[in-house]
């Protein structure tokens, strides 16, 4: 259980003064100004949650992962997890904790990334009988035995995620924080990282924490997602419940048969035209397909009318907005 | 011993590199010949400088070579701290449930080194040869005394270099002035420079306690006491205490500012 409670966080950013001059008298006095990583956030996560951590860059994602990480202290607030402060109890808390930094490895570049588990094996005292057991569990799981023997800097960069998520749990942690797992793969890996991001989850009740900027990673993974904007928490929440809250707003596309003006239309917004199709957004609550093509055919010679739900990027974005982040 | 494990890993990477290696080890082997030869040109010429004998100055640069070369071969982590800060490196350390310093001395072994090492332990078994006096069960001890002490304080120098590149990244080049300068200086028993340098090496960074100070005793010169000099080793690797402690500091300001 992670219980997060008025977390904030403050950095001092010291003012860099300009010419010759000016870095000289930086050595002696410095002006500094204070921003706000964090402010206030408060959260909790359950034992086997899948969440999806989200926010623009600098929104204060990797500043609360570092403090739950125990790497950095936060100016207030609480942050509790399995009973412990993970910045007071550091060595004790990381060792149920998992971590795999996006695109900084843990594992060693030159070196056969068996010989890399075998370190991690030392540095978590790992015992034999575990370590051999939960290696085999992930080789399996994630199709390791041809490349573990193989210097990580010849692997691909889907192996190499693969074998970071493998190396991050070797220790049998309860939480695993992932910074954006999926970025750079191709399709194919990253539809095995999702699958076995879940399987973990299913099988062995690991907790994950994930950021990323990929919508089809939240939907496909989590089940809680929380949103933060410039260090404040946005959305708490279920993905069910955002997409119930934003399911009025709609994308129509109208093909006609011929090529027409921009069209105005009551209660939609235009947003493109290309040729014989012109694309409107509708927050409409009321809106029924066939009373719309109805309507529009009295006037017009319609061929096709497609309607799309808001994607998830698209209410993420239309939640800054309306925040203005 | 985590340390071995990690000793044990750098050897896997050297080994996938080893043209690399043995060239790099020639390089170093000949630079550091190179300048102990200059040495020898000057003593050559002058004989003796500043009431210092060339058996005695050789001694004193081979202890001081030594110390450096080995700490910056077999504890590199921690000499390119700042770089470790700037890759993220140092956050692995931090989910690690290991203590930072242990991991930053293992991390990493700069086995092209062992050239300097080489030509530091060849120049110490030649300057002990040449003395002019027996070495005594009592000098030799004295002798692995100060090596130690040496390794000791370098370490607690690349601590010190390490927790300013914490605090500031411009920081770096003045640390070097510290390490390399100092190396470079005390490498000649400290009583040639003046007043300032002579304090600051003996009281502020004890340099002198690994050198100079003992030395006087090896070299049977008049007025040495025990506590004063056959003992200054023991002493200054006491320097390594505030040194930790400053690291200690400089980790909380980075767990507090996450730069």
């Amino acid at each position: 259980m992670i219980e997060v409670k008025n977390l904030t966080k403050e950095f001092k950013i010291s003012k860099k003064q300009k010419g010759f001059l000016g870095s000289v008298k930086g050595l002696f006095k410095r002006e500094h100004t204070i921003k706000r990583a964090l402010d206030n956030v408060s959260f909790t996560i359950n034992d086997g949650d899948i969440v999806g951590y989200l926010g623009p860059n600098g929104a204060g994602k990797s500043t609360t992962i570092k403090i739950m990480c125990g790497i950095l202290t936060p100016t207030s607030g609480e942050c509790t997890i399995n009973n412990m402060i993970p910045w007071k109890d550091r060595v004790t808390f990381v060792k149920d904790i998992g971590v795999v930094f996006g695109q900084r490895s843990q594992l060693w570049w030159d070196v056969p990334v068996i010989d890399s588990f075998y370190l991690l094996k030392d540095i978590y005292k790992i015992p034999e009988d575990v370590f051999k057991s939960q290696l085999e569990i992930l080789t399996k799981q994630l199709d390791l035995a041809d490349i573990i023997n193989v210097p990580l800097r010849q692997l691909s960069l889907g192996q190499k995620m693969k074998c970071e998520l493998a190396g991050s749990l070797l220790h049998r942690p309860k939480i695993l924080f992932l910074d954006e797992p999926t970025i750079g793969l191709d399709a194919t890996s990253k539809l095995k990282v999702r699958e076995f991001i879940k399987q973990i989850n299913k099988e062995l009740g690991i907790t994950v924490i994930l950021t990323t900027h990929d919508m089809n990673d939240i939907e496909a993974l989590t089940n809680k997602i929380i949103i933060i904007g410039k260090g404040q928490l946005l959305f708490n929440g279920s993905f069910d419940e955002i997409k119930h809250k934003y399911k009025n707003y709609r994308t129509i596309e109208i093909e006609f048969e011929k090529e027409y003006d921009e069209i105005k239309l009551d209660g939609f917004e235009f947003i493109k035209k290309e040729g014989r199709i012109q694309t409107f957004k509708t927050a409409k609550k009321d809106f029924k397909i066939a009373d719309f093509v109805v309507e529009l055919s009295k006037k017009y010679k319609v061929i096709d009318v497609q309607v799309e739900s808001i994607s998830l990027e698209e209410i993420i974005s239309k939640m800054f907005e309306e925040l203005g982040v | 011993m985590l340390y071995f494990k990690y000793f044990k890993m750098n050897l896997k990477k050297i080994a996938q590199y080893r043209l690399s290696l043995l060239l790099s080890l020639i390089a170093q082997t000949l630079t550091a010949s190179m300048a102990l030869l200059t040495i020898y040109f000057l003593f050559d010429r002058f004989k003796i400088v500043q009431g210092w004998t060339f058996q005695q100055v050789s001694l004193s640069y081979a202890v001081v070579y030594l110390c450096f070369s080995f700490t910056e071969c077999f504890f590199r982590g921690i000499d390119h701290f700042a770089l470790l800060v700037k890759t993220g490196q140092l956050d692995g350390f931090l989910v690690k449930p290991r203590g930072v310093l242990t991991q930053a001395l293992s991390c990493e072994v700069e086995f092209s080194k062992l050239g300097r090492i080489l030509v530091g332990i060849v120049v110490l078994i030649y300057s002990c040869y040449i003395q002019p006096f027996v070495w005594t069960p009592l000098k030799i001890t004295v002798l692995l005394l100060m090596l130690i002490c040496g390794v000791v304080m370098f370490l607690a120098l690349f601590l010190i270099g390490a927790s300013v590149s914490i605090f500031t990244v411009e920081g770096i080049e003045a640390m070097n002035i510290l390490t390399d300068g100092g190396r470079e200086l005390c490498q000649y028993p400290v009583n040639i420079y003046g007043k300032f340098v002579q304090n600051l090496f003996t009281y502020i960074i004890p340099f002198a306690c690994f050198n100079y100070l003992p030395m006087m005793f090896i070299f049977d010169m008049p007025n040495v006491t025990l506590f004063g000099n056959i003992l200054a080793p023991l002493y200054g690797m006491l320097f390594f205490i505030p040194a930790y402690l400053l690291f200690r500091f400089a980790l909380k300001k980075y767990t507090s500012t996450g730069s």
